[in-house]
């Protein structure tokens, strides 16, 4: 049976398990740290399924409702819960101590593991995986790709930064823009899905923007509705916005049209 | 380009301020001051989150009145547990659409439960349902992807795994649904949901 638990990641994952399981499942992975590597990242994945369902507004009586009931209810403090999983990993090294699932009471709805790996995971959730779909024309040459992939092992390092930001913007009728930043790497990236092409004569400029100013940060790279990955050129050095103009052909050493995106980071 | 360099120096970029609602604080930075107790922030939070949540449960619970509910147990889940969100640990979405899919199932499970239900049934109105939802243009970046994801599994992995998360059965539910032993049903969802993981760049 022990052995068979961890074939139940994927449906834990995906709450697709009974409560019985559950518990049996969570004792098991906190001394499993294999398993629980998996649980994470299809925890994370499974996340990411709720995109694959047509977001709807609810009505307002449900926001009505939620303003009024939070004037009632009392917030929990902080707590270890965080911690936990981290603890049971040393502990699982350390100590024959059977690891248990520490601090607040169990919710029936929100066990502290799942709480606990809700908190752990998802660096990049929402774009994390936005190199799909990008080979939509894999006839491209061999260079083209190889710096295409370049620019995305580029942008990974990037959104992988401990102190990365991102950020996706709609420009526009249906341009989606998302802009990292990490000031630890000193570096900037954008991914674009569905831009169109500038008018005739025209490009689209990047721009680092600070208080004292624009630098100029590169043309984009606007190919048809795959999205496109891109690294702005130039150090980062504490700009504070990221800026889209459109310029002459060519680029402008400092923008001459408002910017159609501007970013803070 | 003299006038435009000086427009840029003497600058304060005049455009900087109209265009400050593109730059809206993230999700992560509005829980932090939810967590503080700031209602606006959670209004603000709510707004922005509130149509991915309530998308996701009307999908698991089916159920309009039933969805309403929910959403709003999610909500007062969010306002409470907003202290324990540790941003440096993950995405705020993340946290939150974790919350809705564990709230949404368990609701879905206890009212079927009470209508002891068919199975049968429920798969035919699940693949009906489906279909409806299939039709729909969905226009987000993130949408596409999974989609596109998701048709990279072989039929019977995505049938498992939308089973699983939008029907909110169990795998034994799912093994009975699609008439395969629940080990099949196990491993084909786990299986399923590792090429999901490595199609979508999870790390």
């Amino acid at each position: 049976m022990e052995q068979q638990l961890h074939l139940l990641t994927g449906a834990y994952a995906l709450n697709a398990v009974t409560d019985a399981e559950r518990t049996a499942f969570e004792r098991h992975i906190l001394s499993n740290a294999q398993t629980l590597e998996e649980v994470r990242s299809l925890s994370e994945t499974a996340a990411l399924l709720a995109y694959g369902t047509p977001a709807e507004t609810p009505p307002p009586e449900v926001k009505a409702n939620v303003m009024a009931a939070i004037r009632n209810t009392r917030q929990l403090p902080p707590s270890a819960v965080v911690r936990d999983l981290s603890t049971a990993r040393t502990a699982r090294r350390g100590t024959t101590a059977r690891p248990r699932l520490p601090g607040v009471p169990r919710r029936p709805w929100m066990p502290a593991l799942a709480a606990a790996a809700a908190l752990l995971i998802f660096a990049g959730a929402g774009v994390g995986g936005w190199a799909v779909g990008h080979g939509s024309g894999q006839q491209g040459t061999e260079q083209r790709l190889a710096a295409e992939q370049a620019q995305q092992a580029a942008m990974l390092a990037i959104m992988g930064a401990p102190d990365a930001k991102i950020a996706t913007t709609k420009v526009g009728a249906g341009t989606l823009v998302t802009i990292a930043s990490s000031g630890q790497a000193n570096q900037a990236g954008i991914l674009v899905k569905d831009m169109p092409a500038a008018p005739a004569g025209k490009a689209y400029e990047l721009w680092f923007i600070t208080a004292k100013g624009a630098v100029p940060a590169g043309l984009m790279d606007v190919s048809g509705s795959a999205p496109t990955v891109q690294v702005l050129k130039g150090p980062l050095d504490g700009a504070t916005h990221i800026g889209i103009t459109v310029e002459p052909a060519g680029g402008s050493a400092q923008p001459t049209t408002t910017p159609i995106l501007l970013q803070a980071i | 380009m003299g006038s435009d360099h000086d427009k840029v120096e003497t600058m304060r970029l005049p455009w900087l301020r109209p265009v400050e609602p593109l730059a809206p604080p993230m999700h992560e930075e509005l829980i932090r001051l939810v967590a503080l107790g700031d209602e606006a922030a959670f209004a603000e939070l709510y707004d922005a989150v509130a149509p991915r949540v309530f998308g996701l449960v009307h999908r698991v619970v089916r159920d309009p009145a039933q969805s309403q509910e929910v959403t709003q147990e999610i909500f007062l889940d969010i306002w409470t547990q907003a202290a324990r969100f540790d941003a440096d640990r993950g995405k705020a979405m993340a946290w939150i659409l974790v919350i809705a899919h564990r709230r949404a199932v368990d609701r879905v499970r206890a009212s079927q439960a009470s209508r002891d239900r068919d199975l049968r049934q429920g798969i035919k109105e699940y693949r009906e349902s489906y279909d409806d939802v299939a039709d729909t243009v969905e226009t987000t970046m993130e949408a596409q992807r999974v989609n596109q994801a998701l048709e990279t599994l072989t039929g019977p992995q995505q049938e498992a795994i939308r089973l699983a998360y939008y029907g909110g059965y169990t795998h034994q539910e799912v093994a009975q649904l699609l008439n395969i032993p629940v080990g099949t049903a196990k491993t084909r969802i786990r299986d399923g949901m590792i090429r999901l993981r490595d199609r979508l760049g999870v790390a």
